[in-house]
């Protein structure tokens, strides 16, 4: 099986078929069949032996032969995989800056959410990708190095906790995989946002902020606008690759926020962030 | 009080944001990169003298002085130009 997710081409060698089954729920016409098409990444999700295949069965992720992460309960395997996937990119691809963020575009201008603690990215992502907005990534933004450009990934977004009922209450037409409960995040589940052939139509487009949402309960959404250099700060923090890229990730950093505008907004109606960052950024 | 004399070499790369306020470091030997918050126009003036001591330094960046001492390791290890008592 192999999935184009876009940037990247994945080979899944073998996985349980609860696994195969999500991946085609979630990636559709993305995956094929062929055999011979070159993968940027042959991955694989095994049981490590017949005992745990039977006996609270555990599941590994593999990349080629070496697995990145211990071996995880069987019933997480869905987001052992999609997490697996998601560093199969952040730790090898040093051609691009990589940021832990959602990136939504509107009206071909790219919103970057970098993925700080108590931000409710991923609630924010699935709203936005419902509502109108095209979801370029929920997890990482995949920033070209010369034209500062962001290119489009075709994942589904990871909900957890309160937020799988929440989005399923806002949008019941959704489409779900099944719920992983208590792994590390608490109960996940992945929702599929865009056909592979509506994902077709994306191309790279130009950032025009970086925002950093917090939820709260009671705040009133407002917009603050934060110096250049704490959004410098911020992104070298939650950028996967900075360290490797070293004086590239400085100065790729330093032309993006020369050319966009950094903004914190407290929020606590994501239509709110809708209607403020529409009209901030005429979108 | 040392006098100890410090200055920036050539192996760090200045970003200095046009909103006027702060500076990132970046050491291209170590490949750390350091944040220092205030007036960008003092930094500036700062980081092109030729050499400055911890109180021009800590009066330049306005932080006390053990901040200023780890700011000062931290950016300009081994990089002391004089000592004395």
């Amino acid at each position: 099986m192999l999935i184009d997710v876009g940037q990247y081409l994945f080979r899944v060698d073998s996985a349980p078929p609860i696994v195969k089954n999500n991946l085609k729920l979630m990636y559709g016409d993305a995956i094929t069949n062929s055999s011979t098409a070159p993968a940027d990444f042959t991955i694989s999700l095994k049981h490590d032996s017949l005992l745990r295949k039977f006996l609270k069965p555990q599941v590994t992720f593999y990349l080629g032969s070496n697995s990145p992460f211990k071996p995880l309960p069987a019933s997480q395997s869905y987001p052992v995989m999609e997490w697996g996937m998601n560093w199969c990119i952040a730790a090898t691809d040093f051609n691009r800056l990589i940021v832990h963020a959602a990136v939504l575009v509107k009206n071909n201008k790219a919103i970057v959410f970098p993925a700080t603690p108590g931000s409710g990215k991923s609630t924010l992502s699935a709203y936005f990708a419902l509502s109108g907005w095209k979801l370029y990534s929920d997890e990482m933004a995949i920033i070209d190095l010369d034209t500062l450009q962001v290119k489009p990934l075709f994942r589904p977004v990871c909900l957890k906790n309160e937020s799988i009922s929440l989005v399923k209450q806002w949008f019941p037409q959704s489409i779900f995989t099944g719920t992983a409960k208590d792994t590390q995040k608490g109960d996940v589940a992945h929702l599929k946002i865009n056909s592979f052939a509506e994902y077709k139509t994306f191309s790279p487009v130009n950032i025009v902020a970086i925002v950093f949402p917090k939820y709260q309960k009671d705040a009133k959404t407002e917009p603050y606008k934060i110096n250049k250099i704490a959004g410098f700060q911020k992104l070298a923090a939650n950028s996967f690759n900075y360290n490797i890229l070293g004086s590239t990730a400085f100065n790729t950093i330093q032309r993006l926020v020369e050319r966009t505008q950094q903004v914190e907004i407290n929020y606590n109606d994501l239509s709110d962030v809708d209607d403020l960052l529409t009209s901030e950024f005429t979108l | 009080m040392s006098n100890n004399k410090y200055y920036l070499e050539s192996n760090f790369t200045k970003y200095y944001p046009t909103d006027g306020y702060g500076v990132a470091i970046y050491n291209t030997d170590s490949r750390d990169t350091t944040f220092f918050e205030g007036p960008n126009d003092k930094l500036k003036k700062l980081f092109e003298l030729e050499h400055f001591d911890l109180p021009t330094f800590q009066g330049l960046i306005s932080c006390d002085l053990k901040n200023a001492t780890q700011l000062i390791n931290k950016l300009l290890l081994h990089k002391i130009v004089s000592k004395g008592e």
